[in-house]
């Protein structure tokens, strides 16, 4: 098969995965109003923030290739492209984007469900390439390891972030109730890595003992989740005028979520194939 | 993306579809850094008028639009209706969740009398930030 053919495959493939982690998104209804009513320099920087992310996420998730920079770079606009074309669709098809609405309110809405589509387009191409995923995580940096946990932690978060329940939730409990949930937030992480028999976790392991592993991967875990939910919040203007007790709140109610992400994300996307990176 | 089962130049389509992505990306940051940064010190400003006004069981309908000129959304907007005519008022009120920045939203005002005999005042009362 030409390269040009096998290539649109993995295209078809990337459509079907933006559209099948989006579409949760796609149906939000916070979502769609964060289209036109969020501030627009932050959706930029939202924008400009996953940029990397997809490079990243190529690279470590790793396309049995050991191509340049410039591919990678490319399979990120492709994500773009793909998710892009896939949340305008799927947005007209609901309904969402309706003629009649301004220009800005169309590249708006279609600018905010973007970029878990890319995410998404990346991770798919992966996962349904047919190809299995062999013993996963062997040769992963431990940047690379942190670097997906903190994109599967924002994926997972991102999912939630949107809506109003993420503060409610918070203002429900008390302070107590909350550090419980770190608590529990950081004891999940810990089992996911380290006593769930998930691929992976003996290497992760080594022969280091508790305290290590606890501190190289679980606490930085979940440093990551917590930065994540932190950048999200501020993205979706949940942090304005917010006080640091409630703001800390809202943090770990949101790192709660994003800690299972960051605990599957080396499962869900396989190991790097190329080889090189090496901790 | 991903499935070349060589080492090699990247295919045209891949070249195609990464630079169309790349256009797209591009595309978007320039529209929103550029309203984004084109500075949002300006409040909302609504605008409402009458689209039609209709016959219905009970009474008439009055159509009307709400438009947002600003650069900025508007919450909650508040839209009331006041007519005056044969020595009384007849105040009605309708709400819209949003109202995007250059965008109209439609709504209608219920009365007990033709709204096209008296003297009819719309305007939109209150917004929140959203």
């Amino acid at each position: 098969m030409n390269g040009n053919a096998t290539y649109a495959e993995g295209l078809g493939r990337a459509l079907l995965g933006a559209s099948l982690f989006a579409l949760p998104l796609y149906m939000t209804m916070e979502m769609w109003e964060f289209g036109f009513a969020m501030d627009r320099v932050r959706l930029a920087a939202l924008l400009i923030g996953v940029f990397p992310i997809l490079v990243g996420l190529s690279y470590f998730a790793g396309f049995e290739r050991a191509f340049g920079v410039l591919d990678h770079l490319l399979d990120a606009f492709a994500a773009i492209a793909v998710a892009a074309v896939a949340g305008a669709c799927v947005l007209a098809l609901l309904g969402v984007l309706a003629p009649g609405q301004p220009a800005q309110e169309w590249i708006g809405k279609i600018a905010v469900v973007t970029f878990p589509g890319a995410i998404g387009a990346l991770l798919a191409d992966k996962q349904m390439s047919g190809e299995g995923a062999r013993d996963i995580d062997a040769e992963r940096s431990y940047g690379g390891r942190i670097f997906l946990m903190a994109v599967g932690g924002l994926f997972v978060a991102l999912n939630v972030a949107p809506t109003e329940e993420m503060t409610l939730i918070a203002h429900q409990i008390s302070p107590l109730h909350a550090a419980l949930i770190a608590i529990v937030s950081v004891a999940l992480l810990h089992a996911l890595l380290f006593w769930i028999d998930l691929p992976g976790r003996d290497l992760r392991r080594g022969a280091s003992g508790f305290f290590p592993i606890l501190v190289r991967y679980s606490f930085a875990g979940y440093a990551v989740c917590v930065a994540s939910s932190l950048f999200l919040l501020w993205a979706f203007g949940r942090t304005d005028g917010v006080g640091i007790g409630e703001l800390v709140e809202f943090t770990v109610v949101l790192s709660f979520p994003a800690v299972l992400g960051a605990g599957l994300a080396h499962f869900v996307v396989g190991e790097r194939r190329d080889g090189r990176a090496q901790a | 993306m991903a499935g070349r089962k060589r080492k090699g130049d990247a295919p045209l389509l891949e070249w195609f579809v990464g630079g169309l992505g790349a256009i797209i990306f591009a595309g978007m940051l320039a529209v929103l850094l550029t309203t984004g940064l084109a500075g949002e010190d300006a409040p909302p400003s609504i605008h409402v008028k009458t689209e039609r006004v209709a016959a219905v069981e009970g009474g008439y309908v009055l159509e009307f639009s709400a438009r947002n000129a600003s650069d900025v959304t508007a919450a909650d907007i508040a839209v009331v209706a006041e007519l005056r005519g044969g020595g009384e008022v007849q105040r009605r009120e309708a709400r819209f969740d949003y109202l995007p920045p250059h965008s109209a939203r439609r709504g209608g005002f219920f009365f007990e009398s033709d709204p096209r005999q008296g003297a009819l005042v719309l305007r939109a009362e209150g917004y929140n930030e959203p």
